[in-house]
């Protein structure tokens, strides 16, 4: 279990992590989740020993590794581009940490393979990395870090440099291995998708602090600040009569928002239907990957992000009726 | 990137551009070394080879070759063992007074071979700092010189690709267990190969064609190839062994390049440059940094000697030596005053940066393509290796081949103030391509397809995607060819008019004369070309400082 105890990181006057408590229980996957320069990279590489901590301790297994150097930690970091060695083949990757630990030169090849096979390269051992697609270098680099059979695995946005299909593709193999090997794992990214498909929790981290840290699920329906629901995907924000409004709609008691609270709406709450209790007038519309996207006044409430189907034919000017779901709203802090 | 080769550029307008360069080559070189030759072998109207076997069975001419090539290789590994270090300190940490420091190590490589010879005699005779060690006169002190002379070399070759090496796959391989030492050898050291190969051989070429330092150092005791022709030709006038020595020369530079060529194009990888990889030191890099403390103290030392023995005669401090830099008739061993030589020197430079950075450049975009055939291919890497022969033959050569084939219409070029500068700018320019073509050579081939595709023609787009990156580099060339133009001795030294002395002239003239009076203004002399060089360097460091985003 990884644990950190008031983490801090200063470039000069620059704080870059402020004052961070986390744990990673063995087994279990932990993402930080927020936007670039927030400080999370600075922090992964505090975890791995590559920067040095202002103040705060870092633990593992309940020792501390203040003392510890980067390679004797026992953790594997995985980058966004890989890193691979350009010098070394796929094999020669692989084996790379193999070799650090004293596995047998006879030996490595038959583990190359059985790594290679997990992450789905079962043919590429004598492949030049400069030959390989970028999906196919992050699978190497996976092999590679779980090839040290790390105690904590690191990922650095492992996904983002990949194209979208490729991402959901390994994102979803590299969740299996992740469960399948039963490997600790800490993941820093900008992409809220990337972190919920990865992760059992997550924690929020805006301008060097952890704002909100929980498992996925509940972060991901229960954001603590308007800051973390807007990174994470809702997109109106409404309070007062208008508020009520959708609340009634929904069929929730209006009590849900408490005095100074804001209601939170992702726009998969709001859905076109003729048979919805709210009407409005379309603003603008825009074919999205599955759905259709409409900007709407709301009577009664105001501008709002909704989404059509995909089959339905949505213009400007066009009078609309709404339903809203209970699944994409949530009561937030009107200030932080 | 081998997959994505270039179509763009069409080969026509490639070979248009090498086409320059190759016809300077062909006239202010092959025509000049190849009359030399001539000279050698057919010496009365008829070939006669005859004198080989006899030249070559000279128990000194066997001393002479293994001398050359053993103290290359020390020489070699020597600077390329203190170099890592000092590249290290110089271009992967940051600390303040860097650049002042990059500057320091410059210096060296810049400063004329004689002066450096001078340097180390102040140094090592007696009455000098390390006077003590008796390593005056012997070998120890040719093989520091070459590793002072040569250490600008390694480092920024080395530092300049160090710089940009991203430092995360470094990280990775600590994460995954390696210890600093590991990380050095398995992932950094594979990654800089290209760059060492690149340096040490050129390290290796200035080593054996080293001759200022070695006629000022070594005397007749130790003799270079180098040194060895320039006796056989001016002593005793032996043309048909120096001619021999040449041809041997000459055909071991040729195998090192293309040794070195192989080399390189086994372990060149286009690389991703990063910005800001450079960190603060910390405590664990304490002992590489006391290693490049010493390595600059070593650069110092002789410096401040020099310096130090320029401000002192036998009574005390003084500015003596100084003044008579001004006063013509200070010395019978020269015509002019130095400060007339200084601007001889400076305009002879300037005249010889021009040609050697335009035609360096041609050769550095011709030589980074990267054709798609095979034969393409061959072609572009022989005439990179084309370009890199001004630097394996010596220079010696070159001036003594221009004497005695420029002196005849159509080319009477003899009594013209041309021939200096020419004969400069093929001194300096391999140097120049040396240091502009790894960059261009770095940049991914389609930035140009992507230029072309928005609409640029061939030029425009390659002026797109390489014209950024080009800045600094050209930079670092310009003043590595003034500096290496007013340092240059051994062409120098046989073609400048005796009414228009260039300044190392002057001080080889200065100091080959017994007098207090020659080497006190020899030393005050050196100390002025010294501060000219450092300070067209420090300018050069700093522009490249300021233009930091353009990589």
């Amino acid at each position: 279990m990884l644990e950190l105890k008031d983490v801090s990181v200063r470039f000069g006057e620059k704080v870059a992590v402020d004052d961070v408590t986390l744990a990673v229980p063995e087994g279990e996957v932990l993402a930080v989740l927020g936007p670039s320069g927030c400080g999370k990279s600075t922090l992964l590489r505090a975890i791995a020993g590559l920067e040095d901590l202002t103040s705060g301790t870092v633990s593992m297994d309940g020792a501390d590794l203040s003392a510890v150097p980067t390679h004797r930690r026992g953790f594997a970091l995985m980058f966004q581009d890989g890193q691979l060695f350009r010098h070394l083949d796929v094999a020669g990757n692989v084996a790379y940490p193999l070799a650090l630990r004293g596995v047998a030169a006879r030996d490595r090849a038959a583990r190359v393979g059985e790594l290679l096979e997990t992450v789905g390269l079962r043919d590429y051992a004598g492949r030049e990395v400069s030959t390989l697609s970028g999906g196919e270098q992050q699978r190497v680099a996976l092999a590679r870090a779980l090839a040290a059979e790390p105690r904590l695995l690191l990922l650095d946005e492992p996904l983002s440099a990949l194209d979208r299909s490729l991402r959901e593709r390994l994102a979803g193999d590299l969740r299996d291995i992740l469960t399948g090997t039963g490997t600790t794992a800490l993941l820093v990214t900008h992409d809220h998708d990337e972190a919920f498909t990865l992760a059992d929790r997550m924690a929020l981290m805006f301008d060097g602090r952890i704002v909100q840290h929980g498992p996925t699920q509940e972060v991901w329906t229960h954001p603590a600040t308007r800051q973390v629901a807007e990174f994470i995907g809702f997109g109106t924000f409404l309070e007062g009569e208008p508020a009520h409004r959708v609340l009634a709609a929904a069929g929730i008691s209006e009590d849900s928002v408490a005095e100074g609270q804001v209601l939170a709406l992702r726009r998969s709450a709001l859905r076109l239907d003729p048979a919805g209790p709210l009407e409005g007038t379309v603003l603008s519309a825009a074919a999205i990957s599955d759905a259709v996207r409409v900007d709407l006044e709301v009577d009664g409430v105001g501008v709002v992000e909704a989404l059509a189907e995909q089959h339905e034919t949505v213009r400007a000017g066009n009078r609309v009726s709404v339903r809203v779901d209970q699944a994409g709203i949530a009561a937030i802090a009107a200030e932080n | 990137m081998g997959r994505h080769r270039d179509r763009l550029i069409p080969s026509l307008g490639v070979g248009l551009l090498a086409l320059v360069p190759l016809a300077f080559l062909a006239v202010f070189f092959v025509l000049p070394v190849g009359g030399m030759l001539l000279r050698g072998f057919h010496p009365d109207g008829a070939w006669d080879f005859s004198g080989v076997a006899e030249v070559l069975g000279r128990p000194r001419t066997a001393r002479v070759l293994w001398f050359t090539v053993g103290m290359a290789a020390a020489g070699t590994a020597l600077t390329l063992l203190l170099g890592l270090p000092l590249a290290f300190a110089l271009y992967r940490l940051r600390f303040p007074g860097r650049a002042v420091l990059r500057a320091v190590v410059v210096m060296p490589f810049v400063l004329p071979t004689v002066v450096v010879g001078v340097m180390f005699r102040a140094l090592l005779s007696s009455g000098g700092p390390l006077g003590f060690l008796g390593w005056d006169g012997s070998w120890v002190a040719i093989l520091l010189a070459y590793v002072f002379f040569n250490l600008a070399v390694v480092v920024r070759t080395v530092g300049g690709l160090w710089e940009g090496l991203d430092r995360r796959a470094e990280d990775a391989a600590a994460a995954l267990g390696a210890s600093p030492g590991r990380v050095f050898r398995t992932v950094t050291l594979p990654a800089l190969m290209p760059s060492i190969i690149s340096a040490g051989t050129l390290v290796f070429l200035f080593c054996s064609t080293a001759f200022g330092v070695v006629l000022t150092l070594g005397g007749l005791r130790y003799g270079t190839i180098e040194s060895e022709i320039y006796l056989l030709t001016t002593e005793f006038l032996d043309l048909q062994a120096a001619a021999v020595l040449s041809v041997i020369q000459l055909l071991a530079v040729v195998v090192m390049l293309a040794l070195a060529a192989r080399g390189r194009a086994r372990t060149e990888q286009s690389l991703t440059r990063t910005r800001g990889a450079a960190r603060a030191p910390r405590r664990s890099d304490a002992p590489l940094l006391v290693v490049a403390g010493l390595v600059v103290g070593f650069i110092l030392l002789p410096v401040l000697t020099l310096v130090w023995r320029s401000l002192r005669d036998a009574s005390g401090w003084t500015l003596d030596n100084y003044h008579l830099l001004a006063d013509p008739s200070a010395s019978p061993a020269l015509r002019v005053s130095i400060m007339e030589a200084v601007e001889n020197s400076l305009r002879t430079a300037i005249d010889a940066t021009v040609l050697a950075v335009v035609l360096g450049l041609c050769v550095a975009i011709v030589v980074s393509r990267r054709p798609r055939g095979a034969a393409g291919r061959r072609v572009v890497s022989a005439l990179d290796g084309t370009f890199m022969l001004p630097l394996g033959i010596s220079a010696v050569t070159v001036g003594f081949g221009f004497l005695i084939t420029l002196d005849r219409p159509p080319l009477d070029l003899r009594t013209s103030a041309v021939l200096v500068p020419i004969a400069q700018a093929l001194v300096a320019l391999p140097l120049v391509v040396r240091t502009i073509a790894p960059v261009l050579r770095s940049v991914d081939p389609r930035l140009r397809q992507a230029a072309a595709a928005l609409g640029a023609g061939p030029l425009r787009a390659a002026w797109t995607a390489e014209g950024p990156v080009l800045l600094r580099p050209l930079l670092a060339a310009v003043g590595f060819a003034f500096a290496i133009s007013l340092g240059e001795f051994g062409a120098t030294s046989f073609l400048s008019r005796p009414d228009r002395p260039t300044v190392p002239v002057v001080i080889y003239q200065l100091i080959s004369r017994p007098g207090a009076d020659n080497l006190g203004m020899a030393l005050a002399a050196s100390v002025v070309l010294s501060l000219l060089t450092v300070t067209v360097m420090g300018l050069v460091e700093r522009l490249r400082v300021g233009s930091v985003g353009a990589f």
